[in-house]
């Protein structure tokens, strides 16, 4: 077990999210690329909180991250939910306008 | 903890002894209840060996595929659920040792059930069908209304004991059980339990109003993998409440693992009953009882457990 | 650095390369269902890392909170996205190459400073239970975080259902009156969502439910069908009239 292992999937999360999160056109697809880069924070975190500094800084990152992650999902489909059910559309491209 | 290897292969073949005892009981309560009163041992016998029967039945019937159906979720599916009841086993106590104890084991048995959520929604997703798409949202439905009480019913217990390590649990309760001072949370537990296994009131996600539901369209090896994996899941649940309110193995005169495996079939002849003694519960009723009513009283009672622990 | 056995190393490298084939494959399958499944696959070998780097509460909490997301997740990508089978093969992209050469950048500028940054040396020692560090560290130093935390899922609770239930923001809806309110003048128009829509090449319509209020009242009543004509711009629905108005033309 190495660190760079540990990154480099970090890295490889983040960016694979990333490109999810630039390249698709519904909102659900594109919090599923959030998701993702939060996972690779997650790892980043735990990498960093067993090879290099083992205080609870790193685990309270974690456990900020695993929220966000949860509080992303909710507030989005629920935005979705609101826009769908006035616009008809769920894409990111049709959202431009959210004022009613 | 058991540091035999062998414990690994055991703990399958026990449970699923257990779940086959577990099956022909409930066959004996339905064959009495549509038949009347068995005549003699013998008939006690064929009601109870049913489920032997049928399971032999289905390992011979030809698979039925739906059209367009995704059949690698289907497999998915119906596989993860036995394998959520084993894994989620692997922190029982059989007496006082359990395959394996770690310092997590209450919120490593959480989550293995919560497996059960894409097992069940999986399996009615497969088969491209409505009624079986309509079983796996039920269970969706049925999970979100048990799945807080039931962690605030587990944390109650992991409170009470000062650790989450399940073979700490069992040592906390060597004078009182659980289930005597923290009542409300025993009584969350056992409903959390049959919900998890959509069980007795909670099984309409394989309702009758549904063509069985998320089990609608299996066949064969399928149907027994997905309902062995039920009662599987059904016996794993109320085995857990043994460790964790009703003191585990110890007891005056029997050796531990027989007060184990006495206390985990007295909490099973229960389960098993409710489901003659109940209809039915609707998904949407049980979810505002479950917000409404259930929430706040195990959360009192998470507060009752806590002032004591704190004052102790 | 290296610690721990060949065995967990090795864990490791497979859980790794399981965790981006999944996280890859979210975005090329078809079916929505099979993309939900494969992100919760990533997430969990996400969590069995982290307890390989023996942080074992958080790594099973992550395993029960990323199933439980993903189950509902699925719902919502069955209730929103058009083709939730995948019985037809289809890409919703814009811009993929753009992502993509943006996202290798990234992923290149990270690797590069994984491999050049001079790592401290640990002078810490792993404590022997992490999880009653973590517990003290969230009710002493680190309260701010944890009242933070619980304000942050109220509000989205709170805002969740307040977005997210029929009745909406605006209080209940006012049924639409039989002729349109507004005459030929539409002051609320805006010319906005009209051009990206007009310039898209991927499909051409929004997408529309074929059993709503609006495309029946589109297809009957406007006089081309597809492309948004600018002389009859699209109504723009609002939350007060969720079954919108008869298209004046």
């Amino acid at each position: 077990m190495s660190l760079d292992v540990f990154l480099l999937l970090a890295a490889a999360l983040f960016s694979v999210g990333l490109y999810g999160v630039l390249s698709q056109q519904s909102v659900v697809m594109l919090m599923m690329g959030l998701e993702l880069m939060l996972g690779g924070v997650i790892v980043a975190a735990a990498a960093v909180w067993h090879f290099l500094f083992a205080g609870a800084d790193a685990q309270v990152l974690v456990v900020v991250a695993v929220t966000v992650m949860a509080v992303e999902m909710a507030v989005g489909f629920a935005v979705v939910t609101a826009l769908f059910r006035t616009r008809e559309v769920d894409m990111t491209d049709m959202a431009a306008e959210l004022k009613e | 903890m058991a540091d035999a290897w062998w414990s690994v292969l055991a703990l399958p073949v026990m449970l699923v002894v257990a779940a086959c005892v577990a099956a022909g009981f409930d066959a004996l309560l339905g064959a009495s209840a549509a038949y009347g009163p068995a005549g003699s041992v013998r008939v006690w016998g064929t009601r109870a060996a049913t489920p032997l029967r049928e399971a032999r039945r289905l390992l011979g019937q030809p698979a039925r595929r739906t059209k367009a159906a995704d059949t690698a979720l289907v497999r998915v599916g119906t596989a993860l659920l036995p394998t959520a009841a084993l894994l989620a086993g692997a922190v029982l106590p059989l007496g006082f040792t359990a395959v394996s104890d770690p310092g997590v084991g209450i919120v490593w048995f959480n989550a293995m059930e919560a497996l059960a959520w894409a097992a069940v929604w999986l399996t009615g997703w497969g088969p491209n069908a409505a009624l079986s798409m309509i079983g796996g949202y039920r269970f969706l439905a049925l999970g979100l209304a048990y799945e807080l009480p039931h962690m605030f019913a587990l944390t109650t217990a992991g409170l009470g004991a000062g650790s989450l390590r399940v073979g700490e649990v069992v040592a906390a309760q060597e004078g009182l059980w659980f289930a005597v001072w923290m009542p409300v949370a025993f009584a969350v537990y056992l409903l959390s339990a049959l919900a998890m296994a959509f069980w007795g009131p909670f099984d309409q996600p394989v309702g009758a109003d549904a063509a069985q539901g998320a089990a609608a369209e299996l066949s064969g090896v399928d149907r027994l993998v997905f309902f062995g994996g039920r009662w599987l899941l059904l016996v794993v649940a109320a085995a857990f409440s043994v460790p964790l309110f009703l003191g585990g193995g110890h007891g005056p005169l029997l050796p531990a693992w027989a007060w184990t495996v006495v206390k985990t079939a007295a909490v099973l002849a229960l389960l098993i009953g409710v489901r003659r003694a109940l209809p039915t519960l609707r998904l949407d009723r049980f979810m505002g009882l479950a917000w409404m009513v259930l929430l706040p009283l195990v959360l009192l009672q998470a507060l009752a457990v806590s002032v004591v622990v704190v004052l102790r | 650095m290296t610690d721990g056995g060949v065995w967990a190393g090795v864990v490791s490298v497979v859980l790794a390369v399981l965790a981006v084939i999944c996280a890859v494959q979210v975005f090329r399958f078809d079916s929505m269902a099979r993309a939900t499944y494969a992100l919760l696959g990533s997430l969990l070998c996400v969590g069995g890392e982290v307890l390989l780097l023996g942080l074992d509460y958080l790594g099973v909490v992550i395993v029960l909170m990323m199933t439980v997301e993903m189950a509902l997740m699925g719902v919502f990508m069955v209730m929103f996205m058009m083709n939730p089978g995948g019985l037809m093969p289809m890409t919703m992209v814009h811009n993929a190459r753009g992502a993509a050469v943006i996202s290798g950048l990234v992923f290149a500028g990270l690797t590069a400073g994984i491999f050049l940054v001079p790592w401290p040396v640990s002078r810490t020692r792993a404590p022997a239970d992490p999880t009653h560090d973590l517990g003290r560290a969230l009710m002493g130093p680190h309260m701010l975080t944890m009242m933070t935390l619980g304000l942050a899922l109220f509000a989205a609770i709170v805002a969740t259902v307040t977005l997210a239930t029929a009745r909406g923001r605006y209080g209940p809806s006012t049924p639409a009156p039989p002729h349109g309110p507004k005459g030929p003048e539409h002051p609320d128009e805006t010319e906005a969502p009209e051009r990206p829509h007009e310039q898209e090449a991927a499909p051409e319509r929004p997408h529309v439910r074929e059993d709503s209020p609006h495309a029946h009242s589109r297809e009957d009543l406007t006089p081309s069908h597809g492309r948004q004509d600018p002389a009859h711009p699209r109504e723009t629905g609002s939350p007060a009239h969720p079954h919108g108005r008869e298209d004046p033309s």
